[in-house]
């Protein structure tokens, strides 16, 4: 029994990450691969997700109620939310530039977040968020709830509006043609990706206990846009699958001689190379 | 919008004038439509043919000049909200959703209407049935319901031209241009879509064409008009305008005779 407790309380930390990494790339997929815009940025809304989370659930949420269950559901509401509320402001102006020009207007936003909350008080500053409560998060929750966005992210896709997102990864031009704006579909692709970010940015504020301004660092975005495109950008599927991948094999290599254990950076910058060069489209080729 | 002209025109530039820098593109030009029916546009090379288009559809604004449609003013709208009043248009290089199937192609444009919170809830799927069945007859009308499942990007080239006309149709549009819809086709394929167009117009709707194909033209447009140098040389049936010494002249130059 010690065993089986000690292997449960080992796994459930990557469990739980895994769980987190799937909900951003899920979010990044369908910013990514449903409206076709590059996001480089991604991880500042789970960093916002994330401290909204922080804050509310050591100020406010135990006020509220009692129950654990019910404050983090609460708390990823409004991670959830706030995140989505900062995403639909920020997306706005960012449109205005296209292609490549975007990416790199939502790579300096990531950046610029990082900075103001790296100057706030209430945010801790520099020296980042401690004591956060954990509700008694666990695996069980997090593949939860990663299960019912899933599923309702892919009945959104079959969605009118899923398919007018589709379309406009496709051509945004003809789509005009045909009565819609991709204005419209473009801004409600990334609101609902980065909020589902954020929402992950509030289970992993739980999990860790501490929030810092590198958490939405360029790195992170970087890390995610892998995974999604590790399992194929079109796939909701495969970000489930890209997520696992980075995930689990940094982890596994940890079993590994000492030689490899020590460099497993290496050995997994070197397994992702490999998987681009014989899959290059992502594991999952085609799907939702 | 204002209304300014009586219901009988169904489009009409009014003195149009665009100009790109020193080059004047379109220079004070007026065209009509006046009634359903097949228009043919024709003209050499950097006539200002695609030009008149995208001012149709609303992607330049014309310098002077008014567009109207449907009896309003349209000359600042946007392309999207053209669209909407049942203007569209197919493109010179085919444009179709490629990682879409033949089926939500033609689904695209109706999805606009429906409600995407009633589907997610399981509250409304009439709605999307109803549609679908709405796209199944167009596919069947343009003769591609055996692709229905196809990716759209899988489709031989004659029939992904006819696919674009489908989506266009789906719309259900009360203009339609065609940007060279027979570009690149072979001729049995150029034969079908003539049959196309000859179908098309029993439904209540008029077709502008671009073509550089004249024998795909003079078969189809009863009505053509002539361009070159931005400015209208010629109008009227294809005798007509096969036989105008302007036309000739722009297509052809000037005899050895008639120079200096």
């Amino acid at each position: 029994m010690m065993f089986l407790q000690d292997t449960y309380d080992y796994f459930s930390l990557p469990l739980m990450l895994l769980g987190i990494y799937s909900l951003m790339a899920m979010g990044l997929q369908l910013i990514l691969g449903g409206a076709g815009l590059l996001s480089l940025g991604h991880a500042i809304f789970f960093c916002i997700g994330g401290y909204t989370s922080a804050i509310i659930s050591s100020t406010y949420l135990p006020l509220i109620t009692d129950s654990n269950l019910l404050q983090l559901i609460l708390s990823a509401l409004c991670a959830f939310l706030v995140s989505g509320f900062f995403a639909f402001f920020m997306i706005i102006p960012c449109l205005r530039l296209k292609e490549n020009y975007f990416a790199m207007a939502t790579l300096a936003l990531g950046e610029v977040l990082s900075t103001v909350i790296k100057n706030l008080d209430f945010t801790g500053g520099i020296r980042g968020f401690k004591d956060i409560p954990s509700l008694d998060i666990n695996p069980l929750i997090v593949g939860l709830i990663v299960l019912i966005v899933y599923l309702v992210l892919r009945r959104f896709y079959k969605s009118s509006m899923g398919y007018i997102i589709r379309s406009t990864r496709d051509d945004d031009i003809a789509l005009q043609s045909l009565g819609i704006s991709h204005f419209k579909s473009q801004i409600i692709a990334f609101t609902l990706g980065s909020a589902i970010a954020g929402m992950g940015g509030g289970f992993y504020a739980h999990t860790i206990q501490f929030m810092s301004p590198e958490e939405g660092s360029f790195n992170r975005s970087i890390e995610i846009l892998l995974a999604v495109v590790i399992g194929g950008m079109n796939s909701l599927t495969g970000s489930l699958i890209g997520s696992l991948v980075i995930v689990a094999i940094p982890e596994i290599l940890r079993f590994g001689p000492s030689e490899i254990a020590q460099n497993r950076n290496v050995f997994f910058a070197s397994a992702v190379i490999l998987l681009m060069l014989f899959r290059p489209k992502g594991l999952i080729k085609h799907g939702s | 919008m204002v209304l300014n002209t009586p219901q009988t025109s169904i489009f009409s530039l009014q003195n149009i004038t665009v100009q790109f820098g020193g080059l004047t593109a379109i220079d004070n030009l007026s065209f009509e439509i006046p009634t359903p029916g097949i228009y043919g546009l024709i003209g050499p090379n950097g006539a200002g043919k695609t030009t008149i288009f995208n001012v149709m559809t609303g992607i330049y604004t014309p310098q002077k000049g008014d567009v109207v449609f449907l009896g309003s003013k349209v000359t600042d709208l946007k392309p999207y909200l053209m669209a909407r009043m049942g203007l569209t248009r197919t493109f010179q290089n085919i444009r179709l959703f490629e990682s879409l199937t033949v089926l939500e192609n033609v689904f695209i444009p109706k999805a606009r209407l429906l409600s995407t919170l009633k589907y997610l809830f399981f509250i409304e799927t009439d709605n999307y049935k109803k549609t679908i069945e709405f796209c199944r007859e167009i596919l069947n009308f343009v003769g591609l319901s055996h692709y229905e499942n196809r990716p759209a990007s899988s489709l031989p080239y004659g029939d992904q031209r006819k696919l674009e006309i489908a989506r266009a149709l789906a719309l259900e549009p009360k203009l339609l241009l065609l940007d060279e819809p027979a570009a690149g086709m072979n001729p049995s394929e150029k034969k079908e879509l003539g049959q196309l167009l000859d179908k098309i117009i029993l439904k209540d709707l008029s077709i502008l064409v671009i073509e550089h194909d004249m024998r795909f033209m003079m078969n189809h447009c009863p009505r053509i008009t002539v361009l070159d140098h931005g400015k209208i040389i010629s109008e009227g049936a294809p005798s007509h305008i096969q036989n105008d010494p302007a036309v000739i002249e722009a297509y052809l130059g000037k005899s050895m005779g008639d120079l200096p």
